[in-house]
C-alpha cells in the first residue's frame, strides 16, 4: 500500500547537496520509498490532501539516551561528573519495564515532533529496539561498553545476541555503544575496535565533552581524546563522536581523513555547563559529516529537534562571533547529513529516497508569513514539534494527529504516573 | 580559525591558550608585549624574559614586542604589535587571559575592534575560586613571581604552588579581600608546566625582593627544559 500526498504547498528537499524548495507538488510513496515528486500519479495510491502543509525530510536525532524520560527534571543543576553519578545511582536499580516505559514515553515524543529516526545508548537496548519498531521509527541502537558499571565480556555476548535478533531489521540498525574514554580501559578500546571489523559495525562514543576529560587523557596518555582514540585505531568512517566541546584544530585534521562522522548536542552542553561548542563551520568546510543530537531527556530535557536545529546555530554564534552557521547547516545537520551517519537513502525528498518525511500545519502562526526566502528559516528558529501533523517512516504513516494526538497523550500521562512510582524512592 | 595568543607567560593567558586550541582555533602565534617599567598598567612585567623558554615548550612561534609601559603609549604600541602580527600571521583574532580587568580588555577589543580583529577572552568573569582550583586540577603548573598586596604568605614565591598552597591563597583573598585569581594585579604568576607544554620548565636559580611592606617580586635568574613524564 502507498501513497499519495496532494497538492503540497511546499516540498524541501536536497539536491545535490543544495536546498531546493518545491511549490504546489504531489509526492507518491510505494513500498517504502519516495516514487515520484511532481506530478500526480494515478493508480494504486490511497490520497492524502496535503494542502496547506510544508514537506520536509525527517529528522535525525543523531543521540540520545530515551530511557533518560525517567530522569527528566530529576536532577537539573549540575555538571556532568555530579549530574552523572547522580543518573548511575537510579539507573543501577533500572528494570526492563521501566526501561521500556521510558523509552516509550520518549518514542511519542519524538514521533509527535517530527524526528523518524533517532541513536540510542543505554541498558537493555532490545526492549528500546522493540518499542521503537513497534511504534514505525528508525532506530540505530546497540549495547553499551562501560566498564566500570559492566563487564565488557558480558557486553560482547549482548552484543552478538542483538545483532543475531535485529540485523536484518528493516529500521534497527546495531551498533556498538562505548560511552567514553574515561570509563571504559584500553584493552576494552582494542577488543570494541576488532569487533565493529568483525561485525561490520559502526561506533558511538563520547569524546571530548569537557574540560577535565581532554587534560585527564593528555596526563595520562600524553595525547588528546581523539589522538588516542585514533592511536588505538578507533577513529575511522565507522566512528560517530559525540559532542567534541573542546577539540584541538590537529584533531578535526584526524576527524576529517577518516572520514568520521560527529554529532553535535548543544542543548545538553550548555545545560551541564561542560563550554563545549564545537566548530561546526570548521567541521563543515573539511567535509565532515555534522549531525545533530538532543542528547538524553535528563540533560535537554526537550528532545525536539526543532528546538536543537535552532539552538546549534545560537550557540555557534554566540561562541564564533559571526554568522557563517545558517539554518540551512543546521536543516542539513538534522536531515541529509542524519541519514547519512545511519545509512538508507534519506533525507531528501526524490524519486528512489526512503519514504521518511513530516508534515507541518501551514496554519500555525509561528511559520506565519511564509514565502520561499523564509520558509526555512521558520523552520528552523520559529517551527516546534507541536507544528508536526503527520509523520511518515518507510512509508507508513506513525503519527497522524487528527488520528493519534489524543491516544498518545493519554498513553504519555499514564507512563508517566508509573515512572513517578519507580523514582519516588530516590528524590 | 587563525589566532594570536597574547601571552604574558602566566597562568591566565597560558591556560587562555589551551582555551582556544581546545576550540579548534590555530594559535598561530604568542604576542609578548615588554615594558620597558615594571609599573605597566596593560602589562605583567617580571620575569617576562624567559617567556621564551614556555614557547619553545609550547611549541608556538613567539613575537616579543617593546613598549614603552607608559599608560596610553602602550596602547599605541599595542596597535603596532597587534596590526604586525596580523598582516605577518592573517590572524582574525586575539586570545586573551582577561579576567575582570575592565581596563584591559576594553582597550585590547577597542584596539583589535579598529582593525578587524575579534577579540576571545574565554576566562572573563568565570568563577575565580573555581578557576584557580581548575588550574591545578588541569595540569597547569605555576609559580608565585611577585605580591603586591596584604595578605599572600611571600613564602609562597618562587614555589610551584600545591593544592594546599591554592587553598591558602584563596582562604587570604576572602580574609583580606584580593582576587584569589589574582587579577587586580594582586600577584603574577609564571607557567612551568601545562598540559600542551611538549617539556617542563625548571627554575634552577631565582631571588626574592622585597619592594615594600607588602610589595616583593622573585626574579627568575636561570631555567631549563626538562622532558615530561606520563603520569597514569
Amino acid at each position: 500500500m502507498g501513497y499519495l500526498l496532494k497538492n503540497c504547498d511546499f516540498v524541501l528537499t536536497w539536491i545535490n547537496d543544495e536546498l531546493r524548495i518545491l511549490r504546489d507538488v504531489d509526492i507518491a510513496i510505494d513500498n517504502g520509498l519516495i516514487i515520484s515528486v511532481g506530478k500526480a500519479i494515478e493508480g494504486h495510491l490511497e490520497e492524502i490532501n496535503c494542502s496547506n502543509h510544508v514537506v520536509i525530510p525527517g529528522l535525525v536525532n543523531a543521540h540520545t539516551h530515551t530511557p533518560m524520560s525517567l530522569l527528566r527534571g530529576f536532577y537539573d543543576d549540575a555538571e556532568l561528573m555530579t549530574w552523572l553519578n547522580k543518573m548511575w545511582i537510579v539507573e543501577n536499580e533500572l528494570t526492563r519495564d521501566i526501561v521500556s516505559l521510558s523509552s516509550e514515553l520518549s518514542i511519542i515524543e519524538m514521533i509527535m515532533s517530527g524526528t523518524t529516526a533517532f541513536i540510542d545508548m543505554y541498558h537493555y537496548p532490545d526492549v528500546v529496539a522493540d518499542i521503537a519498531s513497534r511504534y514505525g521509527l528508525r532506530a540505530a541502537l546497540g549495547p553499551t561498553f562501560i566498564d566500570i558499571l559492566k563487564s565488557p565480556t558480558l557486553v560482547e555476548n549482548e552484543l552478538r545476541n542483538f545483532m543475531s535478533r535485529y540485523g536484518n531489521s528493516s529500521l534497527v540498525r546495531p551498533i556498538i555503544n562505548v560511552h567514553s574514554i574515561y570509563t571504559v580501559g584500553k584493552d576494552t578500546l582494542l577488543r570494541i575496535r576488532d569487533l565493529s571489523h568483525e561485525l561490520d559495525l559502526p561506533i558511538q562514543i563520547h569524546v571530548s565533552e569537557t574540560r577535565d576529560e581532554v587534560y585527564e587523557a593528555k596526563r595520562k596518555y600524553g595525547v588528546f581524546p581523539v589522538e588516542y582514540l585514533n592511536s588505538l585505531g578507533l577513529i575511522s568512517s565507522k566512528s560517530q563522536l559525540i559532542h567534541l566541546g573542546w577539540v584541538t584544530s590537529w584533531e578535526l585534521s584526524i576527524i576529517a581523513k577518516a572520514n568520521a562522522r560527529v554529532t553535535h548536542a548543544p542543548t545538553s552542553n550548555m545545560k551541564l555547563a561542560t563550554a563545549g561548542h564545537f566548530p561546526m563551520r570548521e567541521l563543515m568546510e573539511m567535509g565532515v559529516i555534522v549531525t545533530l543530537g538532543t542528547d538524553g531527556p535528563a540533560s535537554n530535557n526537550s528532545l525536539d529537534m526543532f528546538r536543537e536545529m535552532k539552538m546549534a546555530v545560537l550557540l555557534q554564534r554566540h561562541s564564533y562571533w559571526d554568522v557563517s552557521i545558517k539554518a540551512m547547516h543546521a536543516f542539513r545537520a538534522a536531515t541529509v547529513n542524519g541519514y547519512r551517519l545511519l545509512g538508507p537513502r534519506g533525507g531528501c525528498l526524490g524519486n528512489g529516497c526512503v519514504a521518511d518525511l513530516v508534515l507541518l500545519d501551514l496554519g500555525s502562526p509561528r511559520l506565519q508569513p511564509i514565502r520561499d526566502d523564509n520558509i526555512l528559516s521558520n523552520i528552523v528558529y520559529s517551527a516546534d514539534g507541536s507544528d508536526v501533523d503527520i509523520v511518515i517512516v518507510n512509508g507508513r504513516i506513525i503519527y497522524d494527529k487528527s488520528r493519534d494526538y489524543q491516544v498518545l497523550r493519554e498513553r504519555a500521562r499514564r507512563i508517566g504516573e508509573r515512572l513517578n512510582d519507580f523514582t519516588r524512592k530516590f528524590l | 580559525m587563525r589566532v594570536c595568543s597574547l601571552f604574558s607567560g602566566g597562568k591566565d593567558s597560558t591556560y587562555a591558550l589551551h582555551w582556544a586550541v581546545l576550540k579548534g582555533f590555530s594559535v598561530t602565534c604568542l604576542l609578548t608585549l615588554r615594558p620597558r617599567r615594571a609599573d605597566s598598567w596593560m602589562f605583567h612585567y617580571p620575569n617576562i624574559e624567559w617567556t621564551s623558554y614556555q614557547a619553545k615548550a609550547l611549541g608556538v612561534f613567539q613575537v616579543i614586542y617593546e613598549t614603552s609601559g607608559v599608560k596610553d603609549l602602550e596602547l599605541e604600541d599595542l596597535r603596532k604589535a597587534f596590526n604586525e602580527v596580523k598582516k605577518k600571521f592573517g590572524i582574525s583574532g586575539i586570545v586573551t587571559g582577561a579576567l575582570l580587568s575592565d581596563y584591559q580588555r576594553m582597550m585590547i577589543n577597542i584596539i583589535a575592534h579598529e582593525l578587524g580583529l575579534r577579540v576571545y577572552s574565554p576566562l572573563w568573569r568565570k568563577n575565580q575560586v573555581n578557576y584557580l582550583r581548575d588550574l591545578y586540577r588541569h595540569g597547569f603548573k605555576f609559580v608565585l613571581t611577585s605580591i603586591s598586596t596584604m595578605g599572600i604568605n611571600p613564602k609562597l614565591l618562587g614555589k610551584v604552588l600545591t593544592p594546599s598552597d591554592i587553598e591558602e591563597l584563596i582562604s587570604a583573598a576572602l580574609k583580606f579581600g584580593f582576587n584569589p585569581a589574582l587579577e587586580g594585579g594582586e600577584g603574577e604568576t609564571f607557567v612551568v608546566d601545562a598540559p600542551l607544554f611538549r617539556e617542563r620548565i625548571v627554575i634552577d636559580d631565582g631571588e626574592v625582593n622585597r619592594l615594600d611592606q607588602y610589595s616583593w617580586v622573585y626574579i627568575i635568574k636561570s631555567i631549563h627544559l626538562e622532558p615530561k613524564v606520563l603520569v597514569e
